[in-house]
C-alpha cells in the first residue's frame, strides 16, 4: 500500500515537473504579446505620432487642469458606449433583414446576387466601422487612465491621438449611410418590383 | 511397432553407422553438470518463500589453485553443481530488481501522458477563454453572416418581407445622426477646459 502511495506521488511530482514548463513557456509567449499591446506599448506609439513637444508654460497649465478634463473624458467614453451599442443593434438588424430576404427571395425563384454581393458589401464597411471606432474608444479609455500630472507629455500626446482617431470614424459611419441611402434602399425597390412581376406571373400560370 | 523400439542407425561423422537410442522417460542425463542434483533440489523448492537452498550461493565452495588440482570426479561433480545453483533466472532478488523497474517506467509513462492531459486542458482552456475576447468586435458580426441555407420549408418572399427590411434601413438612416455621434468638439480643448 506504501509502495502505491509512494508510486502515485512520484507521477504526481513527474507529471507536474514536465508539465510546468511547457504551461510557462506558453504563458510566457501569451504574456509576451499581450505586453506589446499594453498601455505603455501604445503610449510610446502615441508620443512617437506626436509632432511637437509642449513648452514649459504649457506643461505647467496642463497639469493644473489635465484631472478635471478626465472627468469629461469619461463622460465622452460614457457616451461613446451608448453611440456605439445603437450603431451595432441597428447596422446588425439591417444585415439580419437583409440575409433573411435574401433566403426567401431565393425560395421565391428571384436572382439575389446583386443584392448578396450588397451584403457583403455592408458587412465589410461595417467591419471597418467597428475596427476604427475600437481604436477611438481606446483612445479614450487610455486617456482616463494615464497619470496626467506627471507625464503631461503623454496625455497631450493621446489626446491629440484621440482626435486624429475620431475622423476614420465619423467617415465610416457617413459611408454606411449612403451606401444604404443609395445602394441598399434602390436595390430593395428592384427588388420589390421583381417579385410582383415574379408573383403576377405565378397567378397567371395557375 | 517393432520398428519403433528398434534402435536407428544414423551416419557418424566418418561415415560409419551408429546406433542411436531412442530416449526413455526413465534415463539420466550423460553428465550431472547438465542436470545437477542440487538443480533439481532449488527447483523443487523454488515456490517456498524462505528456502533454505538459496543461501548456498552466499556461501559458495572456495575455488583455490589448490583446488584446480584434479579431485575424484564425484567431488568435482558436487562443486560445479553448486557454482551452477546461483546462476537461475527467477530468483526472488531478481523479480524484486524487475518488479521496481516495472514500477519506475509504469511512472514515468503514467507522468508523461498526465502532463500532456494537463498541456492538452490548459491549451484548451485557454482557447475557450480567449477565443471570445480576441473576436470582440467581430462576433456580432459573424452572427449575421450565418446565412441560412434554402430549404423547402424556407417561406418566399413577400412585399411584406421588403417592406419590413426596408423600414429597418430607414430607422438606421433616421436614427443615427453622424455629427452629433461622432463630433469634434467632444475632445476639443474648450471642451475639456484646457
Amino acid at each position: 500500500m506504501n509502495r502505491i502511495f509512494r508510486t502515485g506521488a512520484l507521477v504526481l511530482v513527474a507529471a507536474a515537473l514536465l508539465a510546468t514548463p511547457i504551461v510557462a513557456a506558453h504563458e510566457s509567449d501569451t504574456d509576451h504579446s499581450h505586453t506589446e499591446n499594453n498601455f505603455s506599448s501604445r503610449l510610446a506609439e502615441y508620443k512617437a505620432k506626436r509632432k511637437a513637444n509642449l513648452t514649459a508654460a504649457q506643461e505647467t497649465k496642463l497639469k493644473n487642469v489635465c484631472k478635471a478634463a478626465q472627468g469629461l473624458v469619461a463622460k465622452v467614453g460614457q457616451r461613446q458606449q451608448t453611440v456605439k451599442e445603437k450603431r451595432q443593434n441597428f447596422y446588425n438588424n439591417v444585415i439580419s433583414k437583409l440575409t433573411d430576404l435574401s433566403t426567401k427571395l431565393k425560395a421565391a425563384n428571384i436572382n439575389t446576387q446583386e443584392l448578396d454581393q450588397a451584403i457583403a458589401e455592408l458587412k465589410t464597411k461595417v467591419e471597418k466601422f467597428n475596427t476604427d471606432l475600437a481604436a477611438y474608444h481606446q483612445a479614450i479609455a487610455d486617456l482616463q487612465d494615464i497619470n496626467c500630472t506627471e507625464d503631461t507629455q503623454g496625455f497631450k500626446s493621446i489626446l491629440e491621438a484621440a482626435r486624429a482617431a475620431l475622423a476614420p470614424v465619423k467617415a465610416d459611419a457617413q459611408d454606411i449611410r449612403t451606401y444604404l441611402k443609395d445602394e441598399i434602399k434602390p436595390l430593395l425597390q428592384q427588388l420589390r418590383t421583381q417579385l410582383e412581376a415574379s408573383q403576377t406571373n405565378n397567378e397567371g400560370i395557375n | 511397432m517393432d520398428d519403433q523400439n528398434k534402435p536407428q542407425e544414423t551416419p557418424s561423422n566418418n561415415g560409419q553407422f551408429m546406433d542411436v537410442q531412442p530416449p526413455k522417460p526413465d534415463d539420466q542425463p550423460p553428465t550431472p553438470a547438465t542436470n545437477p542434483t542440487p538443480v533439481e533440489v532449488s527447483q523443487a523448492e523454488a515456490p517456498q518463500p524462505a528456502p533454505a537452498e538459496p543461501a548456498q550461493p552466499a556461501e559458495p565452495v572456495p575455488v583455490t589453485p589448490e583446488s584446480s588440482e584434479p579431485a575424484p570426479a564425484a567431488t568435482t561433480q558436487e562443486t560445479q553443481a553448486t557454482q551452477e545453483v546461483p546462476t537461475p533466472v527467477n530468483t526472488p532478488a531478481k523479480q524484486k530488481r524487475h518488479g521496481h523497474a516495472f514500477a519506475i517506467i509504469l511512472a514515468i509513462v503514467i507522468a508523461i501522458v498526465l502532463a500532456v492531459i494537463v498541456v492538452l486542458l490548459y491549451l484548451r482552456s485557454r482557447d475557450t477563454v480567449i477565443g471570445p475576447t480576441e473576436s470582440g468586435n467581430t462576433d456580432t458580426s459573424q452572427n449575421t453572416t450565418q446565412q441560412q441555407a434554402p430549404t423547402q420549408q424556407t417561406p418566399k418572399a413577400t412585399n411584406e418581407d421588403i417592406s419590413q427590411t426596408a423600414a429597418a434601413v430607414d430607422e438606421a438612416l433616421s436614427q443615427t445622426n453622424d455629427d452629433s455621434d461622432f463630433s469634434n468638439n467632444d475632445l476639443a480643448d474648450s471642451s475639456l477646459s484646457l
